[in-house]
């Protein structure tokens, strides 16, 4: 179930930044609306429960880019054991190092596909362009970052008090 | 026999390794492996009905808000037609001429190439790639290769196919070339992406004669766009003295922004085959 929970999360996203967001007037360049999805994957859900999920939406994405197969999958995996890593030291729960986590997480995104591509020899991002689009994804996640925060720590705490209430009650003492 | 911590290592290190080895595979050779397709298929039935629903919306709202403007717009086109039914005839005439020319110079009788139109559901996820998934496939008759088009000039050609959608490779791509002319000077070069709002003419010889405002036009000579297809204007040139090549800049003619349909070219015209033999 929480499986397919997560499909149609991911699939939901997905149709997103590709189909409603491009015809949205004025929106220019978002960020990757998965990051989010990995963060809170990585964050708050069992280890056997979400890396699998974590490199299906990989190899999802990286199959519906032009990029070279991989790139996603690399920056969601490498995101992945980031945010685990950093749950360990910080508190994840909090709205604000959430925000901080995703606006790491778009900037180490495309630091990875400058790396990548201009290691390919598949473009010069030294132009004002890419400083551009890497600014104005950040500016996406400043504005609806603390939503999607608040959101995830929502969701979490309930699926926490839900994972609660289906543990069984030990027998009462005799 | 190892330290959990040296396993820890050992780990990071093994993925790294392999991660490192797929990345420079992949990105000197795409991956053909058909999974695309697949992942293709699975996503596009949903791009396709969001697509349906929202520009059903967008049609729904524009009809709403254009029925006041309709009768002063009607005016207009009417005006509109009397001018290009006049500029018809005139073509009609030259086209005629141009047979007869034609026919006595020799020449086949170009006829259209086939070809489909077909929607675009989706877009690239990334926005440092141009590519769109489209809404006709394999089933359609379309095939790896194929180029696409619209009114206004070349869009791309088809990259993955799956049964009844296809992803398009922009002409905007950074993985993206085609073979061109300079319309005017008939100079030659190869019109490469940049995965933004324009292209570069690249290999245009020092001495050839190249202008801002020119037009690019395909050269057929890359066995994917027909010949004489607009590409886009020459927006800028620059050449430094020791360089063997001109720095062309083009701005496409088609606006990939607002770009809603294409139209695929199935095949080359009836008869090319046989002229080419």
């Amino acid at each position: 179930m929480i499986y397919f929970v997560y499909l149609a999360g991911g699939l939901l996203l997905v149709i997103c930044q590709t189909t409603l967001l491009p015809r949205l007037p004025g929106v220019g360049h978002f960020f990757d609306l998965l990051l989010p999805l990995v963060i809170y994957l990585a964050a708050f859900r069992p280890l056997h429960e979400a890396l699998p999920f974590t490199l299906f939406l990989g190899i999802l994405v990286d199959n519906l880019s032009g990029g070279p197969f991989g790139l996603y999958l690399t920056s969601y995996v490498w995101l992945f054991i980031g945010v685990r890593l950093a749950a360990m030291v910080v508190r994840a729960e909090n709205p604000i190092m959430l925000v901080l986590l995703l606006i790491a997480a778009v900037a180490a995104q495309n630091g990875l596909f400058f790396a990548v591509l201009g290691a390919a020899g598949q473009g010069d991002f030294s132009g004002g362009f890419a400083l551009r689009v890497v600014t104005e994804q950040i500016g996406w996640v400043l504005l609806i970052g603390p939503f999607l925060a608040l959101g995830m720590r929502r969701v979490h705490r309930s699926s926490s008090r839900r994972a609660k209430k289906a543990e069984p009650t030990p027998p009462a003492a005799q | 026999m190892f330290s959990k911590k040296t396993v820890l290592i050992l780990a990071g290190i093994l993925l790294i390794t392999v991660n490192l080895i797929l990345l420079a595979v992949t990105t000197r050779r795409p991956a053909a492996s058909g999974l695309g397709g697949v992942m293709i298929a699975f996503v596009a039935p949903f791009q396709e009905l969001v697509t349906r629903a929202v520009k059903t919306a967008q049609d729904s709202w524009r009809n709403y808000f254009y029925l006041a403007s309709v009768s002063q717009e009607n005016q207009r086109l009417q005006q509109q037609l009397g001018e290009f039914q006049q500029k018809s005839i005139q073509q009609r005439e030259l086209e005629l001429e141009n047979q007869r020319l034609r026919e006595l110079l020799g020449f086949k009788r170009s006829q259209p190439a086939p070809a489909i139109a077909a929607e675009i559901i989706g877009k690239d996820p990334s926005v440092w790639f141009k590519t769109v998934i489209i809404d006709k496939g394999s089933a359609d008759g379309v095939r790896r290769g194929l180029p696409a088009v619209t009114s206004q000039g070349v869009v791309g050609q088809m990259i993955e196919v799956s049964g009844h959608q296809s992803r398009l490779m922009l002409i905007i791509d950074r993985n993206s070339s085609a073979d061109a002319i300079v319309q005017r000077t008939r100079a030659r070069g190869v019109v490469k992406g940049t995965s933004r709002d324009e292209c570069y003419l690249d290999y245009v010889q020092h001495a050839d004669d190249v202008r801002v405002g020119d037009l690019v036009i395909s050269s057929g000579f890359d066995g994917v766009y027909p010949k004489g297809l607009l590409i886009g204007t020459v927006t800028a040139v620059d050449f430094k003295g020791g360089d063997f090549f001109k720095d062309v800049q083009i701005t496409p003619a088609v606006d990939f922004d607002k770009l809603e349909e294409v139209l695929i070219i199935l095949g080359p015209p009836p008869g090319r085959t046989a002229e080419r033999r």
